[in-house]
């Protein structure tokens, strides 16, 4: 069966829930993962942001097997919490119980960064025009999540938020599909930039203040399986009211940003300098301040058109 | 490959990797400049299994280059590489 053939998960609201314990098979382009929890509020807050995720076809692999569970004994009444699971082992303390979606998108991004290592994992978002990706770097509080999202509401095609998934053998950019978690301020610059939003619930979290996740739209779900290759690297920054600002990165300094800022660089050795240094040889990087997602947009669009993408 | 450092040379600039101790270590322009000219002699010594002498190594890119002994660049890269074991 092909991944378009697969009915989405918004059309099978019922999938897999049985007297309490659901199960989900999240397909992220290059990953796998198999959720099973018994948090209701978990099965409602992924409906909404998965919703056009299509249900793979389940032939019992999955590349992560995860659950969330509600606290034990007395936590189920004081204090309720939510726990995270990788492979029985929980690798961290409990969210509020409320804060299931937050914790489950936070754990699966702590087990791909811990154990995906076949290929370069970039601090980055990705996202495509055509098969022409665009590698957002930056660190947190640049902008950089807004201005995806702002792209993929523009007609871009996103292939991850936080991780720029490099191949090394092929030096293309696969996706990792999961919702853009968006943080305090952007979370109503979006929902007022398009009407096609999708964002889920706000949740107060202690280690970034209000999150709420943007769902992927159905075109980058549908392409899902589709590489891009590299073709720009921006590193945005936002700055209310700033005026655009365009300004090319020496080569070195791009390579030392990527390299030294990716999950897994110091793990990989040598695949990984040689991924990233054709990277850099692949795509010119530019500086991007600005103050308006629309005119930021129109910049990236203009420097794809005088490369030829 | 310069020994044990592989080397990437971008238009202005250079990425390199100690295969010995995993590190990278990015070069400015100017330093990039001075190692892709020294690179030659640099791949002979390390084929033949040695490490030219500091002097040496400055005396042919002063001549390659026609360099003065003390430019700062020069004598930065020097101990740069001195660090790596690529020189004596």
């Amino acid at each position: 069966m092909s991944v378009s053939s697969c009915p989405r998960r918004r059309d099978l609201r019922s999938e897999g829930r049985r007297s309490g314990v659901f199960h989900a098979l999240l397909d992220y382009g290059c990953a796998l993962v198999r959720l099973e929890s018994e948090v209701a509020g978990l099965a409602a807050d992924l409906d909404l942001v998965y919703g056009g995720f299509r249900v793979p076809q389940d032939e019992g692999f999955a590349d992560f097997h995860v659950r969330v569970t509600p606290g034990r004994g007395v936590r189920r009444l004081y204090r309720p919490q939510s726990r995270f699971f990788i492979d029985g082992v929980e690798p961290f303390d409990p969210f509020p119980l409320q804060n299931a979606l937050p914790l489950f998108e936070w754990g699966v991004n702590w087990c791909l960064a811990q154990r995906f290592n076949q290929y370069v994992l970039l601090h980055a978002g990705t996202l495509a025009r055509g098969d022409s990706a665009v590698i957002m770097a930056a660190p947190p509080g640049s902008g950089k999540s807004t201005l995806s999202a702002a792209m993929m509401l523009r007609g871009y095609r996103l292939l991850s938020d936080e991780f720029g998934v490099l191949c090394p053998e092929r030096g293309e950019l696969r996706a990792m599909l999961k919702p853009v978690a968006l943080k305090n301020r952007s979370i109503e610059v979006i929902r007022q930039y398009s009407r096609d939003a999708v964002i889920g619930p706000v949740f107060d979290t202690i280690r970034k203040g209000d999150v709420a996740h943007l769902a992927p739209n159905d075109a980058s779900v549908d392409a899902v399986k589709q590489p891009a290759q590299p073709a720009l690297v921006i590193f945005p920054r936002f700055e209310a009211g700033a005026a655009l600002s365009l300004r090319r990165m020496p080569d070195e300094h791009a390579f030392g940003h990527l390299a030294f800022n990716s999950f897994n660089y110091p793990v990989l050795g040598p695949v990984g300098f040689r991924a990233i240094a054709r990277v850099v040889e692949q795509a010119p990087a530019y500086q991007l301040a600005y103050g308006a997602l629309d005119e930021a947009i129109a910049a990236i669009d203009r420097l794809l058109d005088e490369q030829g993408h | 490959m310069i020994g044990h450092l592989e080397a990437h040379f971008f238009p202005a600039g250079a990425a390199l990797f100690d295969h010995r101790t995993w590190r990278t270590h990015v070069l400015g322009e100017s330093s990039a400049l001075l190692l892709q000219a020294a690179a030659p002699m640099l791949v002979e010594h390390a084929l033949g299994g040695q490490q030219p002498a500091a002097q040496a190594f400055r005396e042919y890119l002063q001549h390659v280059l026609d360099l003065p002994a003390d430019a700062p660049d020069l004598v930065e890269l020097v101990t740069f590489l001195q660090e790596l074991e690529l020189i004596d």
